[in-house]
């Protein structure tokens, strides 16, 4: 039903800037306020499309780490082994579309993601890491792709 | 709880308000603490009580007092820097007032502090009182406005000649300095306490820092000739201006002794690009930056020592805001500040990546 979530949050945005704004005279409160109006912007950025994004990233994330393993599996490194483990235990899908389960299922797979840089970042210029490079420029390419999509300019904003 | 006539009020009406979360100073307060300073004052009042916006990891505060001093009157304005409930930084008012107190006489332009409280019972919490110096601080104004376009050279040329001045400056005489333990082990020293940091507050996994992280470690530069005194948030914003050129340098929560470079890490780094192009703080090339400084300071810059330390400083400023967020998400602070610059980091993980391809 109407209003929809995002049309309340509008509403809120739009309602406190029309009665609370010209109340307040600080520096600091004004500051305080323009920083929650960019937070409401945010908020209404990132509503509709979060569980898509969370959905889409998980699946993203499965696939390189199933590169991955197979990479891993051909090198005959300790800490490469080690790499591997970690990539075998990856968790179970999302029991659900809920944000919640998203978002566990999401750091699970980050999580493992992390435990593989140190094969990974070093993969560039070791060569005995070398068939880690196409996953490497895989993960990396992935990496900076999620970044830039969360990217707000808030510094120039 | 008694109210004015004794009477017991309901929770929601007595005085015991949380001042904290609202972030107040009261002119009373300030009247008793200095007046408790300043026992010679006659008459003294206190006005124009006003947050300073930013300084996310400490409250800025600014006031005017007068009072009567020898039969003249005196009116003096004064900055109250405060511990905040919960911050960017973890860093204390120990190291700031002593830095501003060594520092005076040095040609470095900072503040004369005047006294320090560490138990806070004068106005809540931990706090020093300096006077205010003049200018601005307001990076955008200044690299935009046509009002400062005469002035933005000579603050160019002075922004690189005090940070020379800084790194020249002996750092024995700062004995509450933070050191790491060994020349060698200086540029090691910092990327671990900043990874500590990381692991002690992140709320969720972080590979691009991971990422990051041994990246730094492969890639150490040579030790510094010595360990100099670094500011650890220089920058255009962090620095007082007016139409004579920089007045005031500010924000010395994170200095330390270490290598002078990484100073020059941080002044490069694109979240400082304020006039939308590739002008470091909004100035000019990085490439005049580091002539001005190496002509300042008598010395060649490693450019691979730079690009470590550029890295390095893109890893630590997502940091910083790893722990605003850790703050805002434990209900620690109401400052909306801390919630909006975790939103700066996706921006940083990219620029990282870049870096460490």
């Amino acid at each position: 039903m109407r209003p929809y979530p995002e049309d309340v949050l509008r509403a809120i945005q739009t309602g406190i800037g029309a009665h609370f704004a010209p109340e307040v005279k600080s520096a600091y409160g004004q500051a305080q306020f323009a920083f929650s109006m960019l937070l409401f912007t945010l908020v209404q950025r990132d509503y509709d499309t979060a569980v898509p994004d969370l959905v889409d990233a998980n699946a993203a994330l499965r696939a390189l780490l199933a590169d991955a393993a197979t990479a891993l599996a051909a090198i005959d490194r300790a800490d490469a082994r080690a790499a591997g483990e970690a990539v075998a235990a990856l968790p179970p899908p999302a029991p659900s579309l809920r944000l919640s389960a998203l978002r566990a299922e999401n750091e699970a797979l980050r999580a493992i993601i992390c435990s593989l840089t140190a094969v990974i970042e070093p993969a560039a210029d070791d060569p005995t890491l070398a068939t880690l490079q196409p996953v490497r420029r895989a993960i990396y390419a992935y990496l900076s792709a999620d970044a830039k999509r969360r990217i707000f300019p808030i510094l120039s904003a | 709880m008694n109210g004015p006539r004794g009477r017991v009020l309901p929770p929601r009406l007595t005085q015991h308000r949380p001042r904290d979360t609202l972030s107040s100073m009261r002119e009373d307060q300030l009247v008793a603490y200095l007046t408790s300073r300043m026992p010679d004052a006659r008459d003294l009042t206190v006005a124009n009580i006003a947050r300073i916006p930013g300084g996310a990891s400490r409250e800025t505060w600014s006031f005017e007092a007068r009072w009567t001093a020898g039969g003249a009157p005196v009116e003096r304005s004064f900055i109250a820097r405060r511990d905040p409930t919960a911050s960017l930084l973890e860093s204390n008012n120990d190291l700031e007032f002593d830095l501003y107190t060594a520092l005076e006489g040095s040609g470095i332009p900072v503040p004369k502090v005047h006294w320090i409280e560490r138990d806070g019972g004068a106005i809540e919490r931990p706090f020093f009182i300096m006077s205010r110096l003049p200018g601005a601080t307001d990076a955008r104004t200044l690299v935009t406005s046509p009002q400062y376009a005469d002035i933005r050279p000579t603050v160019t040329r002075q922004k690189a000649e005090i940070l020379a001045k800084i790194h020249a400056v002996d750092i024995a005489r700062i004995p509450s300095l933070e050191r790491p333990p060994s020349l060698a082990a200086s540029a090691l020293h910092e990327v671990e306490r900043w990874e500590r940091t990381m692991r002690q507050d992140t709320l969720e996994p972080q590979p691009v820092l991971e990422l990051a992280f041994h990246w730094l470690k492969r890639h150490l530069p040579p030790p510094p000739e010595r360990l100099a005194l670094v500011h650890g948030d220089y920058r255009t914003g962090n620095f007082l201006y007016d139409q004579t050129g920089i007045t005031g340098i500010l924000d010395w929560e994170m200095a330390h002794a270490g290598d002078p470079i990484e100073d020059l890490g941080w002044v490069v780094i694109k979240s400082w690009r304020w006039a939308g192009d590739d002008r470091v703080g909004g100035l000019c090339t990085r490439e005049e930056f580091v002539k001005l400084y190496e002509d300042a300071a008598g010395a060649k810059v490693d450019r691979a020592t730079l690009t470590f330390w550029e890295v390095f400083s893109n890893v630590k400023f997502a940091i910083i805001f790893i722990t605003g967020t850790k703050s805002v998400v434990e209900g620690k602070t109401p400052d909306l500040l801390l919630a909006l610059t975790a939103f700066i980091n996706p921006g940083l993980e990219a620029e990282l990546l870049e870096l460490i391809a």
